[in-house]
């Protein structure tokens, strides 16, 4: 009789391993999430995602075409036959520029009849090898009309050069570029191992995301900037200055030392294994309380999350928190539309995700109702400023309502990182500093990630937040 | 009494027969087997197929109204001698005639030559499975002093892990494997972690590679193979797997050779997503079978179709039939190549234009009854486009948009699998490695006769 407890305890243990628990979905109040009806009989894989002026949503799909998705709620396939497309820009409401593996190519409806009949390359400047795993992610075009996509590694390439996992045949693999309105290629920084998501902020920085693996300890926020090196040792097979021997034997050290830092750390599986496009919300107000504030879907966690930057000292650094879970498939590409809700483009084709359709289109939308949620962190010399987008019920604020640890992670050749000296951190004291913002004091230590969760702060009504965790990246600790 | 006569001269009878029969059929399958040693006997081989059988099996031998005929599939024997009967016989009930009369013995024999030296996937395969009890050290070694708990042979020549019926296992199979003759391979495998190999060609360890994914190089044609696979002690890893994928393909995944495991096959049997240019005349860049990288595939509805590559501004590869099977290319993480689905008429490194990267300038193409590519050759501003496509034809129209003060041109031409090409400007032959720009502002290339 005990063997067969033991037994069943032991099977149900291992049930709770392979099976995800059912947890009740991560949704902050005001907020659903609207099915779109995708043409019948199409793969609806959407990995481009982008709206014109006129609120028509274009979507790319992994299949190779490209369809528009009309404020009247109709289907029009826009173009056809390219190659496995995985970023899409609206220029104008008549050209559309996509980045297909072997391309950026502009689509032009020259006729005017709705269908593109122009293909016209703007740059190839790189090399495909045919190799499954060289996506090509973008673009985005900034104020000065430069464009600019990263360009995966590749994967199983028996002719790549690589470190164990993923490889490069050359022709900037793993690399960032820019090209110009004249069409000129510009090779524009490196290290890149998985850069699925590339986007521009407000103030024309463009950032990148990388997805966790070998050199990447975690997924990824990364602020591009021109010949800077990210991390991932194989793009620099391209490098004037490097040979595969030189590569192999550049210690880890030397390559930590020279590496851009994450702006933001995104914790694996906690937040997201495959994050997509980071996306601006811009919407004045029409998307609720978080102006400003970037949105990622993740492709495996099913997710999107918010991620909230700040620069200390010239450092930029942030955190991320989750924003909706639950979705039906594997979130890549994100984008607002004219009225303000955001559009969310799902493939889980090749790589699994936790909602269990195959591929499809959803939709955020705000109803108008103000959530209880966090709405900003600061870090500060002697801990975190947080603020909330609603008053803070001040009974709630109290030590025990909020815990706190921190960790970093190695950086090298493994795939991922395990949380590296993860410890608890105590809470020194908790101080109001209006009815929505508190002071959370702590000990945290520069190069870390802190974790804060405020599972037990309130709204006056006593709800508390949808989502309590929050993830900042400590790179610069204010004095 | 006379039953009892009757019974023995019929035993006697019998015997005889079957001793006659054997004695034949060895004797084919000797004198085929002394064939494929010869060159000349292979090359009357594949003429007499391409008359006779190419059009139900495919000039490629991949099947069409007939079956595929070089992989591991032999719904009537997989002997020689099997095969020059069925030939000889036919199957009039499902439409394939005997070329008893109509072909000597010698051009059957020579087909059957042509036909095993095309010859792709497994024969005799054979299985031995043991239970963890058997193994106490998880040892290969262990094998080697136990007895199968279950063995026999595999009845469609493809490994069926699921035979082992228990969660854990090891197994070891032995099969003649025929990989291609003209091509690089590989035997992979998709079997999660923890599992242990050990794979040996013709008797010789061969040393795996790969890191979630398993391969190991063969050599090219015939081999024997032995396979053991012993599964992780219980509870395995969620991803181990039980009855893994199991192929030979490229070393670079691009084409799927053969399935070796049944899972392999069903999976194999789902990579297919037709694209068919039925109605209007489609174009598609995929990763295409045989073609280089930055192809760019027309299609037509009279079952022709090229493909344009950006790289090389040229023309790569022409093929009859239907236009392409896509679903290596974007079922799973579509790793393998589209396929055509036809003949190949040519097929790069033949081109139509030039192999010389350098020279290519590539600009834009339009869609349409007559996809047009804009491009620059050499600095010469040209456009291709199709005039007229027939079922055994097509006649390509370049236009001289700007010479850029170039004075003559050189287009390649690509040697042909069968039709001719011919090469004007206004009504006239010209010579395609010099072409007069000064004369010349449109000249056409036909492929006719394919």
């Amino acid at each position: 009789m005990k063997l067969q407890i033991k037994k069943s305890l032991l099977a149900a243990s291992l049930m709770a391993a392979i099976l995800p628990v059912q947890a009740e979905q991560v949704i902050p109040t005001g907020y659903k999430v609207e099915t779109i009806k995708t043409p019948q009989g199409m793969e609806f894989h959407v990995t481009g995602l982008d709206v014109d002026s006129k609120n028509n949503i274009y979507a790319a799909t992994r299949f190779g075409d490209v369809w528009r998705y009309t404020p009247e709620g109709q289907w029009q396939k826009f173009a056809e036959g390219l190659h496995e497309p995985t970023g899409l820009l609206v220029e104008d409401d008549n050209h559309i520029v996509v980045a297909q593996k072997p391309e950026l190519t502009r689509l032009s409806d020259t006729d005017k009849d709705g269908v593109a009949d122009e293909y016209i390359r703007v740059a190839d400047g790189w090399k495909f090898h045919d190799n499954y795993h060289e996506y090509h992610f973008g673009p985005v075009k900034d104020k000065a009309g430069n464009y600019y996509g990263t360009l995966n590694l590749s994967h199983g390439d028996p002719n790549a050069f690589d470190m164990g996992t993923m490889g490069s045949s050359g022709g900037y693999r793993g690399w960032a570029y820019q090209v110009n309105q004249q069409g000129e290629f510009t090779p524009y920084a490196f290290g890149l191992r998985s850069p699925a998501g590339i986007g521009i902020s407000p103030d024309d920085e463009i950032f990148f995301t990388d997805n966790q693996g070998d050199w990447v300890a975690t997924s990824t926020l990364q602020l591009l900037k021109k010949d800077k090196f990210y991390g991932h040792p194989v793009s620099l097979i391209d490098h004037p200055d490097y040979t595969p021997e030189k590569i192999r034997n550049t210690s880890v050290e030397a390559y930590d030392k020279w590496r851009e830092k994450p702006v933001v750390h995104i914790p694996h599986v906690e937040i997201a294994n495959s994050p997509g496009n980071p996306e601006w919300n811009t919407t004045k107000g029409q998307f609720g309380p978080f102006e400003g504030q970037i949105f990622v879907g993740d492709q495996t966690q099913s997710n999107v999350f918010r991620i909230m930057l700040e620069e200390i000292d010239g450092v930029r650094q942030g955190a991320v928190i989750n924003f909706i879970d639950g979705f039906q498939s594997g979130n890549i590409r994100v984008t607002f539309d004219q009225k303000g809700q955001l559009w969310i483009g799902q493939t889980a084709r090749g790589w699994g995700a936790k909602g269990s359709k195959p591929y499809g289109l959803q939709k955020v939308v705000w109803d108008g109702t103000t959530p209880f949620e966090l709405q900003n962190i600061q870090a500060k010399a002697d801990g975190f400023r947080v603020s909330f987008t609603q008053p803070i019920d001040a009974k709630s604020i109290k030590k025990k309502a909020i815990s706190a640890e921190q960790w970093h992670y190695n950086y090298g050749s493994d795939y991922g990182s395990p949380k590296v000296d993860l410890t608890q951190i105590d809470i020194n004291s908790v101080k109001q500093v209006d009815d929505k913002t508190i002071d959370i004091k702590l000990d945290a230590t520069q190069g870390y990630v802190v974790m804060l969760d405020f599972a037990g702060l309130t709204n006056k009504k006593g709800s508390s937040a949808s989502s309590t965790k929050v993830y900042y990246t400590l790179n610069k600790k204010p004095n | 009494m006379i039953s009892y006569i009757k019974g023995y001269f019929g035993a006697v009878l019998g015997l005889l027969l079957i001793t006659f029969t054997s004695f034949a059929s060895e004797s084919i399958d000797q004198q085929v087997q002394t064939l494929l040693n010869e060159p000349a006997a292979i090359a009357s081989g594949k003429q007499s197929y391409g008359i006779y059988c190419a059009a139900c099996h495919a000039k490629d031998l991949s099947g069409a109204v007939g079956f595929n005929l070089k992989d591991s599939v032999w719904l009537h024997g997989d002997s020689a001698s099997d095969v020059f009967n069925n030939i000889s016989n036919g199957f009039s009930q499902a439409g394939m005639p005997g070329f008893g009369a109509m072909l000597n013995e010698q051009q059957r024999k020579e087909i059957v030559a042509f036909i095993f030296s095309k010859r792709e996937g497994l024969a005799n395969v054979e299985y031995e499975i043991y239970q963890p009890s058997q193994y106490p050290n998880y040892s290969f070694s262990d094998l080697d002093r136990a007895t199968p708990a279950k063995q026999g042979r595999a009845d469609n020549n493809l490994v069926n892990f699921e035979l082992a019926e228990t969660k854990e296992y090891a197994i070891v199979v032995t099969a003649d494997l025929y990989a291609p003759k003209d091509k690089a391979s590989m035997l992979f495998a998709k079997p999660g972690p923890f599992s242990q190999f050990e794979v040996l060609i013709d008797g010789e360890p061969v040393k795996m590679q790969g890191g979630w994914d398993r391969f190991w190089p063969l050599k090219k044609g015939f081999q024997k193979l032995v396979f053991k696979m012993m599964l992780p002690e219980a509870p395995y890893h969620e991803l181990t797997q039980t009855n893994p994928d199991l192929r030979v393909m490229t070393p670079d995944e691009a084409i799927n050779f053969f399935p070796v495991s049944t899972k392999a096959e069903s999976i194999i049997n789902q990579l297919e997503h037709n694209i068919i240019a039925d109605k209007t005349v489609l174009v598609q860049r995929k990763k295409i079978a045989e073609l280089p990288a930055y192809s760019i595939s027309v299609g037509f509805p009279k079952k022709i179709n090229y493909a344009f590559n950006t790289k090389n501004c040229s023309l790569v590869g022409l093929w009859k039939g239907d236009f392409l099977n896509v679903g290596p290319n974007v079922i799973g993480r579509g790793k393998s190549s589209s396929l055509p689905i036809g003949n190949w008429v040519f097929k790069s490194p033949q081109v139509l234009g030039t192999n010389d990267e350098a020279l290519c300038a590539f600009n834009k193409y339009q869609t349409g009854e007559q996809p047009k590519f804009y491009f620059s050759l050499n600095s010469v501003e040209l456009s291709l486009t199709t005039l007229k496509a027939t079922s055994t034809s097509l006649t390509f129209e370049y236009q001289v948009i700007n010479p850029n003060g170039k004075k003559s041109l050189n287009i390649q031409l690509p040697a042909l699998e069968s039709g001719q090409l011919t090469v004007l400007a206004n009504g006239q032959n010209i010579n395609p490695k010099a072409i007069d720009l000064t004369q010349v502002k449109a000249f056409t290339v036909t492929v006719s006769g394919v």
